[in-house]
């Protein structure tokens, strides 16, 4: 059966089709869905090239600033609303692969990729999504968590953070670019010596980026001392499965995301705030 | 179902049609005839089909044919006309070609950054290069080759 | 990167006045490569070009119950699908060409698949995409077996049996033993004399070569019913062989062009492409294109074998190696490709590069339901080199030396006599050992860096050997070939002094099958023991056989 393409501007049309059709999607840069076509996969059947000023956008909004889902990874590099961003985009892909992956795409990239969506989950971002002819907001996490309602996509929201900052870090096999054995992404406030706020995630680790509550709660309260972050590292595994592939095993992965967020919290305890 | 898509090509403009979820890739190699860009993964992951759009370096594998509709494509093929690309002499005497199948994209992704960034660092080279997979020469001559045309084109 | 050039050592046995060798250089084919145009297999173009893809198991080990093409058949751009019996001689072994082993291995599967994306329906249509969708549509029914993936389990009584040509699920060498054997020297006695016993057990994973280009094949109908392939090939005229046999059509109706290879590492030697798509191109008439996609290209297409070796050293107080005994265990996957011939280079390469006088090992070639395996870069050699190495470290600690003067003691020299009963020449490993010390800043002690390859050899004559019986594998009747391999009749022809005609079957097609070689598999072994050996054959009058490799077919 040949594959169907349907142009348009109008995001309303384009929920509708993804949210009738399963076999519809809307096209990002490419990156994920010409390879499932390249390999025969059945289930993509139709294909929706959707544009619009309002996807590629990225600016300030009240309380935070919004990046469209048609935004590339290169787009959000060279913007400087953006900048809790920029570390997490430069590790996606190479520079060819940065010009045409794209936010929206990252949200739904097939395990191990979703190194921004893992970044996103720790900012506490949301999704805003096209309703009727308008749009609603609501937390990344449901959205991920959700798989069987097809929503259009239209951005993100990043809140501000307040004092919090992201600390974000990403393994891989092949230097400097390569696919996420495990990325990790925390946001940490602190406020006399004590860590008042974490949200810690975790990427190509699970089925998708996840947030790890075991984690969060174990580091929250107190001194980010050593004991604590050993502490917490082993609560990664709470609830989860870890993912093998043909680049790592589950058991791998597991240990390795302990590893790196013992080293990226022991570089944030000599950090400011 | 089919669709017309104009482009230039390589300088020259051009007119085609292309079938649904047909790739850029394939369009150039099958019905353009530019069999410059290679396929080496159909993923984005080994950089062998990289070619230009608009200036901006891409993967012709995962483009959607008609997505380059009113585009400006180039390939290593316009960087050899009328003379070679200094590039090119550089990976010859440098012996950074091997077998030579990523060597048209590595070459296209080297043009790209001394476009914009005409004095690389290594690092700098090595991170322009990085979606590139080269299994033959173990990176270091193509590095060097790159280095070498960026000195002599700021000394010039 | 600078390259360090030590002219000092065996300055009289180089020639430094030559044209090309020394002196910097461009390649001759760079100036295609940096442009963009050289001629690689898929660069040439054709008009009509069809497509082929392959419906390929989704199980490790199964019964093909049922096969229905109606659907696919049925479906735009669709213009031909090939099933195992369209393959005129549907079962080969790539080293039936140099007459080493048995033909065990289909085109495409008709019974049984025996490893995860074996093909079994090859779709042909007019665009990538259509074959593709057609792949999905075809529908075959199977019935799960089950499946063994480790070397050691499959050669336990009752392991399921992975290839029916060997039902025991290993190589049978020279017609006549389980395994690859190698005796020199007497280990028992040296061993206790010894003064310290170091043992260890190594594993290696596959490797696929993943070359930047993946394997396949474009072939055309050319003018006087011959047919052109452009291929990627490593070995082009072992590949034509196996294309003449497996199409059962003679070597001068292909043409094969190659020559420029995107890479290939060992993984384009095995001609998975090309009789695929030339069989497409006689059957359509039209120019068909197999290209394995880069899952294809890591999942399906052969790697490197995995390998499990066990090694026993028997070291003398003062450091020198007495005594190395290998296990060694060859996973081949589900055929025999290339390791067969993988685990013969390696006994040729036993014990390393060091001087002991006695040496005694065995090595499988065990078929599990992985992944074929086949050449790459210094298979047979490389696998026992990394157990080698680190053995090599292990009996350095219980020696009390350190690791580089414990090779540079046990290092071969020239003169010294190898477990191949070859005399070792240009050895060289002593000055090797002593240049990288030097890089390495490792200090050696003076009379380790007074030591040189040239002289010094230890062991010149090939010791008293003991020897043991081989295991003669059960189940096996030697059959007298008496055919000649099918697609070498021309170059049987031009052996010395052919004393009869060659006869060849040219009616084609799977079921009328030329005898072939073989030795046939019986139903399950009379007993333990050794069957009886059959009463050699009547003198039949000599045949011409083009074989350069095998033993005889006479029993010794």
């Amino acid at each position: 059966m040949p594959i169907e393409i349907t142009r348009t501007d109008d995001p309303g049309l384009a929920a509708r089709l993804i949210a009738n059709d399963r076999g519809a999607y809307v096209m990002g840069g490419g990156t994920g869905l010409m390879r499932r076509i390249h390999e025969g996969d059945q289930a993509v059947r139709h294909l929706i090239l959707l544009s619009g000023p309002r996807l590629r956008q990225i600016a300030p909004e009240r309380g935070g600033f919004f990046i469209g889902a048609q935004a590339s990874m290169a787009d959000v590099l060279a913007a400087p609303e953006a900048r809790a961003l920029h570390q997490p985009a430069a590790s996606v892909g190479a520079p060819a692969l940065r010009n045409m992956a794209t936010v929206g795409g990252n949200l739904f990239a097939r395990p191990p990729y979703g190194d921004l969506t893992t970044a996103l989950l720790a900012l506490d971002a949301e999704a805003v999504t096209a309703s009727g002819s308008g749009e609603d907001r609501r937390p990344l996490a449901l959205l991920l968590e959700d798989r069987t309602t097809r929503r259009l996509v239209l951005g993100v929201f990043v809140p501000d953070q307040g004092g919090a900052r992201l600390h974000y870090t990403k393994m891989t096999r092949s230097h400097p670019r390569g696919a996420s054995i495990v990325t990790v992404a925390a946001s940490l406030a602190r406020s006399g010596g004590r860590v008042t706020m974490a949200r810690v995630a975790f990427g190509g680790l699970a089925g998708a980026p996840f947030r790890a509550s075991g984690v969060e709660r174990a580091l929250t309260g107190g001194p980010l001392g050593s004991e604590t972050i050993a502490t917490a590292a082993e609560r990664i595994g709470d609830g989860i499965t870890p993912m093998s592939d043909a680049l790592a095993s589950g058991w791998y992965r597991l240990e390795m995301a302990k590893i790196h967020l013992r080293r990226l919290l022991g570089t944030a305890q000599g950090s400011p705030s | 179902m089919t669709t017309p898509v104009h482009f230039t090509h390589n300088g020259r403009p051009v007119s085609l049609f292309t079938e649904a979820g047909e790739s850029l890739l394939s369009l150039l190699r099958l019905k353009l005839g530019d069999q410059t860009p290679k396929y080496g993964c159909g993923q984005g992951g080994c950089g062998a089909c990289s070619v230009r759009i608009d200036g901006q370096l891409r993967l012709a594998c995962l483009t959607l044919a008609e997505t380059v509709d009113g585009a400006e494509v180039e390939t290593v093929a316009a960087l050899s006309a009328p003379n070679l690309d200094p590039l090119q002499e550089a990976f010859m005497d440098h012996f950074a070609a091997q077998c030579g199948y990523c060597t048209p994209g590595m070459i296209v992704a080297a043009r790209t950054l001394l476009d914009t960034n005409p004095r690389p660092s290594r690092d700098e080279v090595i991170e322009a290069i990085s979606g590139n997979l080269c299994r033959c020469t173990g990176y270091e001559p193509i590095i060097d080759a790159i280095l070498a045309v960026a000195a002599q084109e700021v000394s010039a | 990167m600078s390259l360090d050039f030590r002219k000092d050592l065996f300055a009289d046995e180089r020639d430094d006045n030559l044209n090309v060798v020394g002196k910097p250089i461009r390649r001759q084919d760079i100036l295609g490569h940096v442009t963009g145009t050289s001629p690689f297999f898929d660069d040439n173009k054709f008009d009509n070009l069809l497509h082929l893809k392959c419906v390929r198991s989704p199980h490790h080990h199964a019964r093909i119950v049922s096969i229905d093409t109606a659907k696919a058949e049925a479906m735009p751009g669709v213009v031909r699908l090939l099933r195992g019996r369209d393959v005129p001689v549907n079962l080969n072994t790539l080293l039936s060409l140099l007459d080493f082993g048995l033909d065990d291995e289909p085109v495409l599967a008709e019974t049984k698949v025996s490893y995860w994306g074996e093909p079994i329906v090859a779709v042909i249509a007019t665009s990538e995409q259509a074959a593709l969708d057609a792949v999905a549509a075809v529908e075959v029914r199977y019935e799960e077996l089950p499946a063994v993936f480790d070397v050691e389990e499959a050669l336990k009584p009752g392991a399921p049996t992975v290839n029916e040509t060997y039902p025991g699920n290993h190589f049978v060498f020279y017609e006549n033993t389980d395994h690859q054997r190698l005796r020199f020297g007497d280990t028992e006695a040296r061993f206790a004399r010894a003064a310290h016993i170091v043992e260890g057990r190594y594993q290696l994973t596959p490797i696929e070569q993943a070359p930047m280009e993946p394997n396949g094949a474009i072939a055309a109908p050319e003018t006087n019913d011959r047919f052109a392939c452009y291929t990627p090939t490593q070995g082009l005229f072992f590949s034509v062989g196996t294309c003449a046999k497996v199409l059962d059509v003679d070597l001068n109706r292909l043409h094969f062009i190659g020559g420029t290879v995107g890479g290939g590492f060992g993984g384009k030697v095995d001609s998975v492409c090309e009789p695929l798509a030339i069989l497409g191109a006689m059957l359509t008439r039209q120019p068909v294109r197999y290209v394995l996609n880069r899952a294809e290209e890591m999942q399906v297409s052969a790697p490197r074998s995995a390998e499990l070796w066990e090694i026993k050293d028997g070291i003398a107080e003062d450091g020198r190696i007495l005594a190395r005994e290998f296990k060694g265990w060859f996973d081949a996957g589900a055929y025999t490709r290339l390791t067969s011939y993988g685990v013969v280079k390696c006994t040729g390469h036993l014990p390393g590069p060091y001087t002991i006088p006695a040496v005694k090992s065995d090595i499988w070639c065990v078929f599990t339901n992985r992944t074929p395996a086949t050449a790459m870069r210094g298979f047979g050699v490389l696998g026992v080199d990394f157990a080698i190495e680190r053995q090599m470290d292990k009996g350095a600690r219980a020696a009390g030396l350190g690791p580089m003067e414990y090779r540079l003691i046990n290092a071969y020299r020239d003169g010294d006599m190898k477990a191949t009963r070859r005399v070792a020449s240009n050895t060289a490993l002593v000055e090797c050992i002593q240049v990288a010390a030097e890089k390495a800043g490792y200090p050696l002690a003076p009379e380790y860096k007074a030591m040189t390859s040239m002289t010094g050899a230890s062991l010149t004559q090939i010791p008293e050997t003991v020897t043991d019986s081989g295991r003669r594998p059960a189940g096996y009747t030697a059959i007298e070939k008496t055919e000649v391999s099918p697609g070498l009749g021309e170059a049987a022809q031009v052996q010395p002094t052919p004393a009869a005609p060659v006869a060849r079957a040219r009616t084609g097609g799977a079921s009328s099958l030329p005898e072939r070689p073989s030795y046939a598999p019986q139903p399950a072994p009379p007993q333990a023991a050794p069957p009886p050996a059959p009463e050699p054959p009547e003198p039949a009058p000599a045949k011409p056989r083009y074989s350069r490799y095998s033993s005889s077919i006479r029993r010794r």
